[in-house]
């Protein structure tokens, strides 16, 4: 059972001034990667230890017609990430930035956790106040840290921030599907005799769900969608994207819904559909829409070994949302 | 009047979606009688698309499906004979022959073996690991089955030695205790399947101190080929298994790595006399012979045999089509709304519209001036001046348009050739053609020339008419059961998403109407509708690069929709271009392939080619499903040779490539192809 409470940031920070001991964020091309790290500084947090981890998602440009546009875009991506690392060194100038180059998204980012918490053990085990920056991380990234904190050393309190974007373009976040798999680490406990149901966290591109309900199948398909959501209207964005995936299949009727900022509810609300479904089911998650909504689906998972699906982008849009918006602040009891 | 509600009973789901008891209602055995060698092998690669039926064949003839339709009927099994000869029944029926079953299904997709890389060392450790894994999930499966089998069995001294023999077989097999009960047999595998699972969730760090409990640790051992055994043990040992055909079925073998289908692989090759493994996998998702043992191979033919489901429903045409009307059947017989008005028949519920009434209904309208002949005109006063009025009072055909298009094609070939001194051809004269029109509108049976002609060209004159007729806002007619039956290109998920659209297209529609028949137009929308599903949902996010392949069917398609407007039609209805890949780039081949793997292209025996002594070409076919968006035709007819720089135009070119290629490949000039705008951007005239 876990339970927590949910605090606007700058508040948070206002009024705590040893917020944290250790923090986690990550270095990205989207402008937010600075939101939580500019409070610190205006609130003149002292954390003992900050990472900040630099990653490049870096796999082989597979189109053959839009290579040059990619690798434009990537650079974008590259250039707006060595901004955003700049900014970062000056407000933290004694911090930690271990950096990755992402070329097999199943492989490097456990390798790379995997080899960081073994380098790093020793202070993590100390620290008593975690905070894990999910902004920017990219979901198999967060999920891993999460699952290490909470299996690996026993972590019972976390602090997790999630810093939304002030807006979302109309740009996908990514191009293209490099393949949907398990979540690594996330396989879950399958019982090869008992049927299986989804739980599918709806986003804002629909082929990532056809990717997956293609892949596997699902003798139940129970649909999420955040709302409220972080701005109105992005629900029917999600809806919108998702509609032909679903409609064949009837799954529209089972929609359910949960606040997208709020990651306890969508914890019980996720909870409850797993209990339905316990008895003669193997349930999966795909966490695909928003970010609190799919830690929450990490700690279900992690708490009752269910599996993790996923479907990995071959490329990020370095459009896909603008500046820096509010940062939410999750207090997580587990 | 209040619009009618009811369940859309084409519903979309994949064959593993579907309980037991759903499939039991909607499955058509009309499946066997295409692919009777699949029972005649004892080991089978069942090749087909996703959506061709590959899996719900599968789950129908598993264990968990025979067991769902004898309880429905029988009640609980309580005579292992009588369960086999009744489970039997419906293949007997189908196949015309006897044959006694058990099948234990397993989908390779739930093996997790994306994580396996993350846990071994190296390719050789991934395969043991695998081998493990599969025995464990099908011996499960196995074992679990014959659980259900035998659990209500009456005759308890038979039951008790079944049991005994089963978990003699996994003593001998596994590390099992000695002191193991029969009901211990599928705790002990489900706890070394979790182990590993566990193992498969967990991190690689030490973090002693902070952890009580160790690390998930697992070995591979304590296991050995268990449902190999077991199948021979009883074979050999049970009476009441002797006559019966166990067959492990294993769905989507194309998705797991090249080195783990070594494994399989040599489960094959080792020829185990008892064993029958039936494998489906997408086309071309065989892509490797070799076994474990370095010198051996898989040879098809010998150790297994390959059966291409789809191509088998794409050209046995008349078992397709019942098959599909038996499918429709049941769906429809499911749903009390149309069972209670005995709608049950699809070609009678889906209308259905000729050629010619298609044809005349483009100029029915009042607004509608007669654009074709107007063109003809043109094309007249272009070429040829003299004989003017006479030429047009020779094509007019007020009766049959298409009958006026094929005389208009008739006089601009024999211009045009006549210009050129082509002299291979046999060109008409104006009297010749009147003549041959009217003897062929007296007698339009009779196997005349122009009979001949007409057959072979009216489908494409009609698409020329729509296309001329454009600006009126006509679209080609895609309606009835066998339009529909084409379009699906042997994919049963995309026939039934045709009719499911169609259905919901009837919503609020005053269906159903007095006649109980779904009108054209409503057909026509659902099939542009799944056409441009198919382009932007399906061929767009194939992985990794969907764009590609998605680009190169909007070059394709467009370019073939330009060659339909050739003036003289030299190749009625293009749909498919011969290429020989390995002239492409590598990247081209890639993009081709898979299209290919992915069904977006289908292919077919080539037809002999067009000079002596050429290498028969590789066949690629625009799948069906996509004529609608293209506005071109379902059939497999028109061939394009292009040789493999014209095909990298087409695969990576943009649309000033592909223009030039119309104009090559078209006959007109560069100047009159003009190109539609808009976001999408295909080839009109």
């Amino acid at each position: 059972m876990i339970n927590g409470n949910i605090f606007r940031l700058d508040e948070y920070l206002r009024n705590n001034p040893g917020a944290f001991d250790l923090y986690i964020g990550s270095i990205s091309f989207e402008e937010r990667c600075l939101g939580a790290a500019k409070m610190f500084r205006k609130t003149s947090q002292n954390i003992n230890r900050i990472y900040f981890i630099d990653y490049l998602y870096l796999l082989n440009i597979a189109s053959k017609r839009h290579a040059t546009m990619l690798q434009k875009d990537r650079k974008k991506r590259i250039k707006q990430q060595a901004t955003n690392k700049k900014v970062l060194i000056s407000l933290f100038p004694n911090a930690e930035f271990p950096y990755i180059r992402i070329r097999s998204p199943l492989m490097d980012i456990s390798r790379f956790i995997e080899s960081f918490f073994s380098k790093e053990r020793v202070k993590i085990n100390e620290a008593k106040r975690i905070c894990v920056d999910i902004s920017t991380f990219t979901k198999p990234f967060s999920f891993l840290l999460v699952k290490m904190f909470v299996e690996n050393f026993k972590k019972k309190h976390l602090f997790i921030v999630n810093t939304i974007p002030a807006q979302y373009t109309t740009a996908p976040l990514s191009f293209n599907i490099w393949g949907s798999e398990i979540m690594p680490t996330y396989n879950g406990i399958w019982n090869p005799q008992n049927r299986s149901a989804l739980i599918a966290l709806l986003g804002f591109e629909g082929n990532k769900l056809s990717s997956i309900l293609e892949k596997w199948s699902f003798t139940e398909i129970i649909p999420i969608v955040g709302f409220p959501a972080f701005y109105p209207g992005l629900q029917d964005r999600a809806l919108v994207a998702n509609t032909s995936a679903l409609k064949n299949l009837e799954a529209l009727h089972n929609i359910q819904y949960s606040s997208a900022l709020d990651p306890f509810e969508s914890y019980r609300l996720m909870r409850d559909i797993f209990n339905s479904y316990h008895s003669g089911y193997n349930v999966a998650i795909a966490p695909l829409g928003p970010k609190p909504m799919a830690f929450a689906a990490a700690l279900l998972a992690i708490e009752h070994k269910l599996r993790i699906v996923y479907t990995f982008p071959q490329e990020y849009s370095s459009s896909y949302s603008q500046e820096i918006g509010e940062s939410y602040l999750y207090e997580v009891n587990l | 009047m209040h619009p009618v509600k009811f369940k859309n009973p084409f519903t979309r789901k994949w064959g593993e979606d579907y309980k037991a008891e759903e499939l039991t209602t909607i499955f058509s055995e009309f499946i066997i009688p295409l692919i009777p060698s699949f029972f005649d092998f004892p080991n089978v690669f069942l090749y087909g698309g996703s959506g061709t039926g590959k899996t719900m064949l599968l789950r129908y003839l598993s264990f968990d499906i025979q067991k769902s339709y004898f309880e429905k009927e029988k009640g609980e099994i309580t005579n292992l004979d009588e369960f086999f000869e009744y489970s039997s029944e419906r293949v007997n029926k189908a196949l015309g022959r006897k044959i006694n079953f058990l099948g234990i299904y397993s989908k390779l997709t739930e093996i997790p073996t994306s994580l396996f890389e993350n846990k071994c060392h190296n390719k050789q450790q991934e395969q043991i690991l695998f081998k493990f894994y599969l025995d464990l999930e099908i011996s499960i499966k196995f074992i679990s089955s014959l659980m259900g089998l035998i659990e209500h069995y009456t005759n308890i001294q038979n039951k008790k030695r079944i049991e005994a023999k089963i978990l003699d077989c996994v003593k001998s097999c596994s590390d099992i205790p000695k002191s193991a009960k029969f009901s211990d047999i599928l705790k002990h595998l489900t706890d070394k399947k979790n182990q590993i699972d566990m193992y498969l969730g967990s991190f690689d760090i030490n973090n002693s101190g902070v952890t009580s409990n160790e690390l998930p640790r697992f070995s591979v051992s304590g296991l050995f080929e268990l449902f190999i055994n077991l199948v021979e043990v009883l074979q050999t040992q049970v009476e009441e298994f002797r006559d019966i055909n166990i067959y492990i079925l294993l769905d989507e073998y194309e998705r797991i790595e090249e080195h783990l289908k070594i494994v399989i692989n040599s489960i094959i090759r080792s020829r185990n006399e008892f064993l029958k493994l039936k494998i489906s996998l997408r086309r071309y998702g065989f892509t490797t012979s070799r076994t474990l043992n370095p010198s051996d191979f898989v040879l098809i033919g010998r150790d297994a045999e390959l059966i291409d489901l789809e191509y088998i429903c794409r050209h046995s045409k008349s078992k397709y089509k019942r098959l599909l009307l038996d499918i429709a059947r049941k769906r429809l017989e499911s749903e009390q709304f149309f069972q209670s008005r005995q709608i049950t028949d699809i070609r009678k519920l889906l209308k259905s519209i000729t050629i010619e009434s298609e044809a005349s209904n483009l100029i029915l309208e009042k607004r509608v001036k007669l654009e074709h002949r107007k063109r003809f005109e043109a094309f007249l006063s272009l070429y040829e001046t003299a004989d003017f009025d006479e030429t047009m009072k020779t094509v007019e055909c007020d009766e049959n348009i298409l009958i006026e298009k094929l005389n208009m094609l008739l006089v601009k070939r024999r211009i045009i050739y006549q210009k050129r001194g082509v002299k291979k051809r046999k060109l008409y004269s104006n009297s010749e053609i009147s003549d041959m029109a009217t003897d062929f509108m007296r007698k339009p049976r009779e196997r005349s020339s122009y009979f001949y002609l007409y057959e072979k060209n009216k489908l494409a004159l009609l698409f020329q008419l729509v296309n001329e007729y454009g600006k009126y806002n006509k679209r080609k007619i895609y309606a009835g059961f066998d339009t529909f039956a084409a379009l699906s290109g042997g994919f049963i998920a995309w026939f039934l998403d045709l009719c499911y659209s169609t259905i919901e297209n009837t919503r609020d529609k005053g269906f159903p109407n007095d006649l109980l028949e779904i009108g054209v137009d409503l057909q026509r929308k659902a099939a542009e509708k799944v056409a441009w599903d198919f382009l932007d949902n399906v061929v767009r996010n194939l992985e990794r690069i969907g764009d590609d392949i998605y680009y190169f069917v909007l070059n394709t398609g467009a370019f073939f929709r330009a060659l339909y407007l050739d003036e003289l039609l030299r190749e009625p209805e293009p749909t498919y271009v011969n290429t020989k890949i390995t002239g492409l780039k590598d990247t081209s081949q890639q993009i081709i392939k898979t299209a290919h793997y992915w069904s977006v292209l289908q292919s077919k025996i080539p037809m002999r080619p067009k000079e002596a002594g050429e290498p028969l070409p590789d066949v690629h076919i625009l799948h069906p499903i996509l004529a609608p968006v293209f506005q071109i035709s379902y059939r497999t007819r028109g061939r394009t040779k292009l040789p493999p720089e014209d095909m990298e135009s087409l695969i990576t070119g943009s649309e000033a490539d592909v223009r030039k290629l119309v104009a090559k490949y078209r006959d007109k000039p560069l100047s009159r192809i003009q190109i539609s705008s808009g976001q999408r951007r295909l080839f009109n005239s």
